[in-house]
């Protein structure tokens, strides 16, 4: 008989203090390990009428601001759910807890898969299929060579497809030419950015998300000083999907004993030029 | 003719004008000197949404030497310089520019928003929705009467009027609105500040939290649906705002809005 403390407690899994929050039961025995970036209602309503399981995530399903983020920008508020206890999305979805059969755990380190960043760029340049990636830890990034040189606008159409959104976001040329790709899971700080641009060979960057008064004006200002660095955005859940399902295929090996199954977070939004809503 | 203003003269009339009509001025806040010599002579404003390089370039081409911008400079809110190890060939370049170009950057955001009776940024993006005259209240607590559009409609209507591509939607394209709101960069500012409205409109939001509220919103039947257009599109509209209001307070010395660009091109999938 397995818990979700039992799972938790596999070595190496969550970083010292990296359990933010739990929900539901941790002690009850579970047949089941659901892997979600976001344990979206859709899924925990999918989850009620399954077998016990446990769901471990990266965001808070209940949309609390993320510890550690910029204090300047997101205020870390312990008192979140609380005060929005009374908000009919928060209100509507703490029910679909009501079964009994999910526990969730807010363990956003393990899609770090215990060696940090750079881990999840790498998953999510190896998800791409287009060549080996090399780790770049300085910048919690990994680099790879494509066969032959594309344009950023190729490269962007081909990361989208890939990773499963309509689009992405894309600063800088696109019809400027590279083969040395970087990616970075996740928000690209204007650091991060800044130890990729290091290495001249390096033409484009897959990230997740960059701020717009950090990671995209510095690119702008890069560019202005004839450094042409294209910042290519897939969105942060789609970056670190790949991660997710390295961290399932890991809890399948140490649970053998459990069904172990990776929920990608599809891409939430849609555009009003785009043919198919979401 | 430019009169014989300096950088700090015309920082203190703004500041005077604002205190002047009721509203005090924060002691901790980032509209503050960036770089350069508030003792500079300026011979000409420029208003600008980001300090980019290439906004401080093409507001020395217009003869500004005085720099207002809305959003900071050194890629932080706070604008913290770069620690020394971390002076790149980004950093070297761009104060290269602004030396070459004796710019003065000063940065007015926190009393553009907060030091007037209405939020003149925000009222300028209202104004380039068309929404001014339908919207109630002030600011992110405004709330603009729609006549029961579809959410679809109102994106594309939002897409015309700013004239972006760059516009994400979370929600049942057929929903229909009848009230529209208005956030910042986080989920509290769209469902904590306010009453929510049917859609909230806003300036860039982080995803883990804003986008997956509104995800779930459509999923459990709450009709609360989420427009994304970027920051600068939120924004950039007041700062051209700006330029005339200075133009009125500042006589003697020419002002002009500079554009800073979205930095975004939606690229479809293959």
């Amino acid at each position: 008989m397995t818990s979700s403390e039992d799972v938790l407690g596999t070595p190496g899994l969550i970083a010292d203090g990296g359990m933010l929050a739990g929900w539901g039961d941790l002690t009850t025995p579970i047949e089941a390990i659901h892997v979600a970036w976001s344990v979206t209602a859709a899924l925990l309503g999918e989850l009620s009428d399954a077998a016990p399981s446990l769901v471990l995530t990266r965001t808070n399903p209940f949309f609390a601001p993320p510890r550690g983020f910029d204090p300047a920008i997101v205020p870390s508020d312990d008192d979140w759910v609380s005060k929005v206890e009374s908000d009919p999305v928060v209100a509507r979805k703490r029910a679909l807890f009501d079964s009994g059969r999910v526990a969730v755990a807010f363990a956003p380190s393990a899609w770090d898969l215990g060696s940090g960043a750079t881990a999840r760029s790498l998953e999510l340049a190896q998800f791409t299929g287009w060549g080996a990636p090399e780790a770049r830890p300085e910048a919690g990034a990994a680099v790879l060579e494509l066969a032959a040189t594309q344009t950023v606008d190729e490269i962007a159409a081909a990361a989208a497809e890939v990773l499963g959104s309509p689009r992405a976001l894309v600063i800088g040329n696109g019809q400027a030419r590279t083969s040395s790709v970087a990616f970075i899971a996740g928000i690209a700080s204007p650091a991060q950015l800044r130890e990729l641009l290091r290495d001249p060979a390096i033409g484009a960057a897959v990230v997740g998300e960059t701020v717009e008064w950090e990671g995209a004006p510095y690119t702008q200002d890069a560019a202005a000083a004839g450094r042409h660095l294209a910042v290519i955005a897939v969105g942060t859940a789609l970056s670190e999907n790949p991660a997710g399902a390295a961290l399932a295929r890991r809890l399948a090996v140490e649970h053998p004993q459990l069904t172990v199954q990776n929920h990608p977070t599809d891409e939430a939004t849609w555009m009003p030029h785009e043919e198919v809503h979401a | 003719m430019s009169g014989q203003l300096t950088a700090q003269q015309i920082t203190d009339r703004i500041r005077a004008d604002v205190e002047s009509r009721g509203f005090s001025w924060a002691d901790a806040t980032v509209d503050t000197f960036k770089v350069g010599d508030p003792g500079t002579v300026v011979t000409g404003i420029a208003s600008s949404w980001m300090a980019t390089s290439d906004v401080i370039a093409a507001a020395a081409a217009a003869g500004c030497n005085l720099l207002i911008s809305h959003e900071p400079t050194f890629w932080n809110h706070l604008d913290n310089l770069p620690a020394p190890e971390a002076h790149d060939e980004v950093y070297a370049e761009k104060m290269r520019l602004i030396e070459e170009t004796g710019m003065v950057i000063w940065r007015f955001h926190d009393h553009n928003h907060f030091g007037f009776t209405r939020d003149p940024v925000f009222d300028a993006l209202l104004d380039r929705l068309g929404f001014l005259p339908d919207t109630e209240g002030n600011s992110l607590y405004a709330t603009t009467m729609v006549p029961g559009i579809p959410l679809s409609e109102l994106a594309v209507r939002v897409e015309e009027a700013l004239g972006t591509q760059n516009v994400r939607v979370i929600g049942d394209p057929a929903m229909p609105v009848h009230t529209v709101g208005y956030g910042g960069h986080t989920l509290d500012s769209c469902i904590l500040w306010r009453d929510p409205a049917d859609v909230t409109i806003v300036g860039e939001v982080r995803e883990w939290d804003t986008f997956e509220y509104y995800r779930d919103a459509a999923t459990l039947g709450v009709p609360r649906a989420l427009i994304v257009i970027a920051h600068r599109q939120l924004e950039t509209w007041g700062a051209d705002a700006l330029a005339g209001w200075l133009t009125e307070l500042i006589p003697e010395v020419p002002v002009h809005a500079i554009d800073a660009v979205e930095p975004f091109r939606v690229v479809a999938a293959a």
